[in-house]
């Protein structure tokens, strides 16, 4: 954003969760999120803005994301810090999967692609290295199949359990 | 992702907040995510998984016939001898499971479709599956077919697909084309094991691909063709792998003539049973030319030729070796060499025996004027101890060669000899590389000898680097 650029200082937000609790962030961090950025170019800034479907926690953690994934200031991301990143993004979601689940929504309500990508192929290794009954059990799925009608599911696609 | 104010769309925010409500208790389900998210967690499972999360509970039963990709893997291998009736329940499962996946597909696009498949007698049902798969706006298409029972076409409406980026054919079988072809948005082309039969339509094909950027052609029998006109103006890549010899039913006489202005790289590995020539290819900055066998024939040779002479404008040329044995039956073709005005770096490569600094490697060199890098990875050798073998020096020993390497390095006397003959004409060599052979490895006292024995040699370029690895 040209406000930004022709800015000396960096800008700052204040966010506020849905359990009251507000945070600052910088405002070119804090754009990471489409919806924020879209709220902040709209004129949202004077007060502070409400992220009301996010706990404190929850936004805790999606603003540690915003700072890690701020555009650098000086240009082109290289590759080591691309790479630095990476590893960073892989241990931000190695987290039980209530928090998982929870960061997948923020990452949905606030449009931040590159989170929703990370956690939904987080999710989908979950999936991947996991027995239906164990799906089940890790993100409390319950059954409303009954044995008769689950079976005969499993036979329609016989190939996928091969 | 639909868009969103959290401030300006107060029915989105309820909405949003009764579901966080649903999601607020003290453990959270999967299941209660928006239908949006977990179509998109589906995308990046691969078909099989994708398809298992459908027993999971009633919410997600069809959750998966939107996922972007289906790649439906071979369910056995490719030869299979276990017991008949076990190939035939495995392959009906597999034919049963793609019917139930493109029968319940929604409206949604398939980004892309990988089938391997056994036709048998079921030609009709594959092509039912291949035309709903084209209606769906597929972008990449894998179809490796194979045991077909009588005659096999593919539907005519692919050959008109206008959404299709990348194509791969595997289907050992004639391929029938449809008189209308063309392939608006082809970007990558793979043909494998096909048998082309129709000269007009084969024409056809080669000339409906107007976007297309990399073509692979691998063991494709080109039958009694004649000639072939591969005419595609932004190729950018072209690859043509030739392992088996064609039917012997089939003449050799066919000729393909490559028309491709925009083409970068080319690579040939075969035996050049037929004809290659690349026409016009004045940006070709890559070639890769590798035959294998010694089986020389003058033929061969000529077909050698006639292919170097469409390289004429490469930077950077690779050679195996056996394409410079190749090229000594033909010894009334040496002054038809066509000149290299461009190339820079020429690589000679995997080969049973060193490459001979022979007539045909100096004639090359002659027509290399701009050469500054020459690599010799399964090393070099002079048969005959005589300083002849480079007289009249070729030109580019005199202002350009900068770095020459050679592999497996015995240090025996023709080897010895070459690398005495190249130190002394590169005048302006910066460096000279030497790796060991295998043998030489951890023999480190024969190293020191061969050390010794190489910087005794008297240089044309005062400042050359000798390094022995």
């Amino acid at each position: 954003m040209s406000s930004t650029l022709c800015c000396s200082f960096a800008k700052n937000v204040t966010l506020r969760s849905s359990d009251g609790q507000t945070f600052e962030v910088e405002e070119a961090a804090a754009q990471v999120s489409q919806t924020i950025k879209r709220m902040i170019e709209d004129g949202c800034t004077g007060s502070v803005i409400p992220v009301p479907n996010l706990t404190g926690p929850v936004l805790a953690l999606v603003i540690e994301y915003f700072k890690k994934h701020s555009p650098p200031s000086d240009g082109c991301p290289t590759a080591l810090l691309e790479m630095e990143i990476k590893d960073w993004d892989a241990k931000f979601v190695a987290v039980d999967n209530d928090t998982l689940l929870d960061l997948t929504l923020a990452a949905h309500y606030l449009e931040i692609q590159g989170l929703l990508d990370l956690t939904c192929h987080r999710v989908a290794d979950i999936l991947n290295d996991n027995s239906v009954e164990k799906i089940r059990e890790i993100f409390h799925i319950k059954n409303d199949f009954t044995p008769e009608e689950e079976a005969e599911e499993r036979s329609k696609i016989q190939w996928a359990f091969e | 992702m639909e868009t969103s104010c959290l401030i300006q769309e107060p029915q989105k925010k309820q909405k949003l907040n009764e579901e966080d409500e649903d999601i607020d208790g003290n453990s959270k389900c999967l299941s209660d995510l928006p239908e949006e998210i977990l179509r998109h967690i589906l995308s990046f499972l691969p078909t099989k998984h994708a398809v298992r999360t459908s027993v999971l509970s009633k919410r997600w039963e069809y959750l998966w016939a939107s996922i972007p990709n289906l790649d439906f893997k071979r369910s056995l291998p490719t030869y299979f001898n276990g017991p008949i009736e076990k190939y035939k329940s495995k392959r009906r499962l597999l034919m049963n499971f793609v019917e139930r996946v493109l029968c319940l597909r929604d409206s949604y696009a398939i980004k892309r479709f990988t089938l391997p498949c056994d036709v048998l007698g079921d030609a009709a049902r594959v092509n039912t599956w291949i035309s709903a798969v084209v209606r769906h706006n597929v972008q990449e298409l894998n179809i490796y077919l194979d045991k077909f029972k009588g005659e096999f076409s593919l539907p005519y409406c692919l050959f008109t697909c206008k959404t299709l980026t990348s194509l791969h054919l595997n289907m050992p079988c004639i391929l029938e084309l449809p008189t209308t072809i063309w392939f608006s948005n082809l970007k990558n082309l793979t043909i494998e094991y096909v048998t082309f039969s129709d000269e007009y339509l084969t024409q056809h094909l080669f000339s409906g691909l107007p976007v297309l950027k990399k073509l692979s052609l691998t063991d494709c029998s080109w039958g009694g063709l004649k000639v072939v006109c591969i005419s595609a103006p932004k190729l950018h890549s072209l690859s043509i792998w030739e392992s088996e010899r064609p039917d012997s039913s089939y003449g050799d006489g066919c000729e393909v003539l490559i028309f491709a202005v925009r083409l970068k790289e080319f690579e040939y590995s075969g035996e050049l049973f037929i004809n290659y020539c690349l026409n016009n290819s004045f940006s070709l900055e890559k070639a890769e030319i590798t035959v294998f066998s010694n089986n020389t024939s003058a033929q061969v040779a000529h077909r050698m030729y006639k292919l170097l002479i469409g390289l004429s404008n490469v930077k950077l040329l690779q050679l195996s070796c056996a394409v410079v044995e190749v090229l000594i039956d033909a010894a009334e073709h040496l002054l038809h060499m066509p000149m290299f005005n461009n190339l820079t770096d020429l690589i000679l490569y995997d080969g049973y025996w060193s490459v001979a600094l022979d007539s045909v490697l100096l004639r090359i060199l002659h027509k290399s004027p701009c050469l500054e890098t020459l690599k010799f990875w399964k090393g070099i050798r002079l048969w005959e101890n005589d300083d002849w073998i480079l007289d009249p020096v070729p030109p580019c020993f005199l202002s350009h060669v900068k770095w020459i390497e050679v592999g497996d390095y015995d240090g025996d006397r023709e080897e010895f000899s070459a690398v005495k003959i190249l130190l002394k004409n590169a005048v302006v060599l910066n460096e000279i590389v030497i790796f060991c052979s295998v043998h030489l490895r951890g023999n480190l006292e024969k190293q020191e000898n061969l050390y010794k024995q190489l910087i005794e040699i008297p240089k044309g370029s005062r400042n050359c680097k000798i390094v022995l690895k």
